[in-house]
């Protein structure tokens, strides 16, 4: 199989033009989940509600985004959720110890960049399953994050921080949903526009015949678990902005969420075959039940089973979709 | 094809992978030999009988789910929802217990609950050929929403002395039941996988499953069994820690499904199927809880013990890899 070959089959999926099953799912369940609570309650449109749920998805949509570009080279990375934690952790206390807020951020990504080239580097030339890697970089991580916050909740107290990642409302729009959009943007145009989105897709589709066209497979799968850690890293960010502090078990679905959102908007956990943008109507499926069933006082319990459901019938309608 | 050709097919697939593993086995046995040494040395406290027998009890819950991910990994499947199985299992239990069902009755209620949830799972993969990974996951999400709406969130409360001493307190011939009772079940396993028909169709389907399709095996119902069969083990394996602490919480096994495949790993069982054995679980099991145990008497904080953990489950595949000089991936 040539890479031309490779390139058509993943723009046909990756675009979206074609109006296949794949794509219509997600698409009419968010539309139909959305008119429901129209319906249902007056506050699920209102203005104030609409920037909420852009606020509280903006974390779940970073770390989706990350998690996008390790499933779409054929990997997994199971240690998003305590990376993120240990991520903000560390810029909390950073900031706690008195360094500059630019600095502290810079050395945020950086370590979470790191973690993700331990992780890449492991999976790519170690040869170990990135399943196993990102299950021990998940314990290590939570483990450091455990050790160096002392089991406390580190308060952030910058006030720069909140106006910049949190409380600033360019044109209306809250400023963690724009990070979010502009995460999903940029991961999305790196991947359709540049020769390393190119062959991200080209590994993930087919690895033998991307070694056979000269893609190197350990080099790419490297540099995307690079780029995921760096989001993961902006995805801590974004809870410590929204919690006003950092805690090493601020987030303990995370990681399942982000690989539901994935799922959900119909991206192949085989790699090759997906999108960003997929995953954001996967993140905003997850975000408006979340929301709606909030509103109608469904309890958080029942949630769970609600999600579980949708993951299930998500694939079901996928593959239904693919034997026709 | 006849059945013996069949059967001696499987054969070939059977002992070809025991060949490749011959080299790897010692490895995890001088792990195994080295940490015991090492925290013999290090603490004075670790070879005593009290703590020989913690850890044997610290290790049953690891090796009960570590036996039902083996067969599932040995099928090529994953089952992502084992720890919110055993989670809703013990609630269950528990509630019966509270209402003043016999122990028998709630037991077999629970691990008939367990085997339910199994075959579900192993029905989705199977008929509606779904990957694994997603479908337990969905139903990892649907069990935990069950769990916590039934109890609301909160403990469940049961008072059944004669269950708690069977699971939990009690001894014979001075060796904790729950270690009996983990014995026993893994025997009846470890016969199972390497002397009946459904052992050697679990390798086979796992090895090769369009080879094993052609010969003439039910891809499809070994599969099944082998998720079901998972699923009454975890039910078994919940009773374990309601036992122990006398109520269940919905959600105290958080992450033991993470904890199953790491234990199996160490142990050197495959990811890409065919491929493991429950003896090498066991000891897998052994040093996640000697590690944990030796790492305590020693006053490593708890925090540091999970980098240490962490490190292991890369470090044993690593390892496993080299020695065993194979590239297969997930």
């Amino acid at each position: 199989m040539s890479t031309t070959a490779v390139g058509d089959e993943t723009e046909a999926a990756g675009r979206g033009v074609t109006f296949d099953v794949r794509t219509a799912t997600p698409v009419v369940g968010l539309l139909a989940v959305c008119v429901y609570f129209a319906v249902r309650t007056p506050a699920f449109l209102q203005v104030t509600n609409l920037r909420n749920l852009l606020v509280v998805a903006a974390p779940l949509a970073i770390t989706a985004a990350a998690m996008t570009l390790v499933i779409l080279v054929g990997e997994i990375d199971l240690s998003v959720g305590s990376v993120a934690a240990l991520c903000a952790v560390a810029f909390a206390l950073a900031l706690a110890n008195g360094m500059p807020l630019a600095l502290a951020v810079v050395l945020t990504i950086a370590l979470g960049a790191l973690i993700g080239a331990v992780n890449g580097t492991l999976t790519a030339y170690g040869r170990i399953p990135s399943f196993i890697v990102t299950l021990g970089m998940f314990s290590a991580a939570e483990g450091a994050s455990f050790l160096v916050s002392g089991r406390q909740t580190i308060p952030i107290t910058d006030l720069t921080f909140f106006a910049l990642a949190y409380d600033a409302r360019p044109l209306g729009v809250p400023v963690p949903g724009l990070y979010a959009l502009g995460t999903m943007l940029a991961v999305g145009i790196l991947l359709r526009y540049t020769a390393f989105g190119r062959s991200v897709y080209a590994v993930g589709g087919n690895p033998r015949a991307a070694s056979l066209s000269g893609v190197s497979a350990a080099r790419t799968k490297l540099k995307s678990f690079v780029l995921a850690g760096s989001l993961v890293a902006l995805g801590g960010l974004a809870i410590a902005a929204r919690l006003a502090s950092a805690k090493p078990d601020a987030a303990p679905t995370l990681t399942l969420d982000a690989i539901a959102a994935v799922i959900i908007g119909g991206t192949s956990l085989m790699g090759g075959r997906g999108s960003v943008a997929r995953t954001a109507l996967g993140v905003a499926l997850i975000a408006v039940i979340t929301n709606g069933s909030n509103l109608l006082n469904i309890h958080a319990d029942v949630q769970f089973t609600i999600k579980g459901v949708i993951i299930i019938v998500a694939v079901l309608i996928d593959r239904l979709g693919s034997r026709s | 094809m006849s059945t013996a050709e069949a059967a001696s097919s499987q054969q070939v697939v059977v002992e070809r992978a025991h060949d490749r593993r011959r080299l790897a086995d010692w490895g995890i046995y001088v792990a195994l030999g080295l940490l015991v040494v090492l925290f013999a040395l290090t603490s004075d406290a670790f070879l005593s009988v009290a703590n020989l027998t913690n850890i044997g009890r610290q290790a049953t819950l690891l090796m009960l789910a570590g036996f039902a991910m083996t067969f599932v990994l040995i099928s090529r499947e994953i089952d992502l929802s084992v720890g919110a199985n055993a989670t809703l299992v013990g609630v269950v239990t528990a509630t019966a217990l509270h209402a003043g069902q016999p122990t028998l009755l709630a037991v077999a209620l629970g691990i008939g609950l367990g085997a339910l949830i199994g075959a579900v799972n192993g029905a989705l993969v199977v008929t509606a050929k779904l990957p694994s990974f997603i479908v337990t996951l969905g139903v990892f999400y649907i069990l935990q929403g069950v769990a916590r709406s039934m109890t609301g969130g909160a403990t469940v409360l049961y008072h059944a002395p004669a269950f708690r001493d069977i699971f939990a307190r009690g001894e014979l011939l001075g060796i904790p039941t729950p270690v009996w009772l983990v014995v026993f079940v893994g025997v009846a396993l470890h016969l199972t996988l390497r002397h009946t028909r459904f052992g050697s169709n679990v390798y086979a389907v796992g090895g090769d499953a369009k080879s094993s399709a052609m010969v003439g095996l039910r891809v499809a119902w070994t599969k099944f069994g082998v998720f079901t069969l998972a699923g009454a083990l975890m039910g078994l394996a919940a009773m374990g820690p309601i036992a122990r602490i006398g109520n269940a919480r919905p959600d105290a096994l958080i992450g033991l499904e993470f904890d199953a495949i790491a234990v199996v790993v160490i142990g050197g069982t495959s990811f890409s199927g065919g491929r493991g054995s429950l003896p090498r679980t066991v000891i897998g099991a052994l040093i996640i809880a000697i590690v944990n145990n030796g790492l305590t008497l020693l006053n490593v904080p708890r925090d540091a013990q999970l980098i240490v953990k962490g490190a292991i489950i890369v470090v044993a595949v690593l390892i496993d890899r080299w020695v065993g000089g194979r590239g297969d991936r997930v």
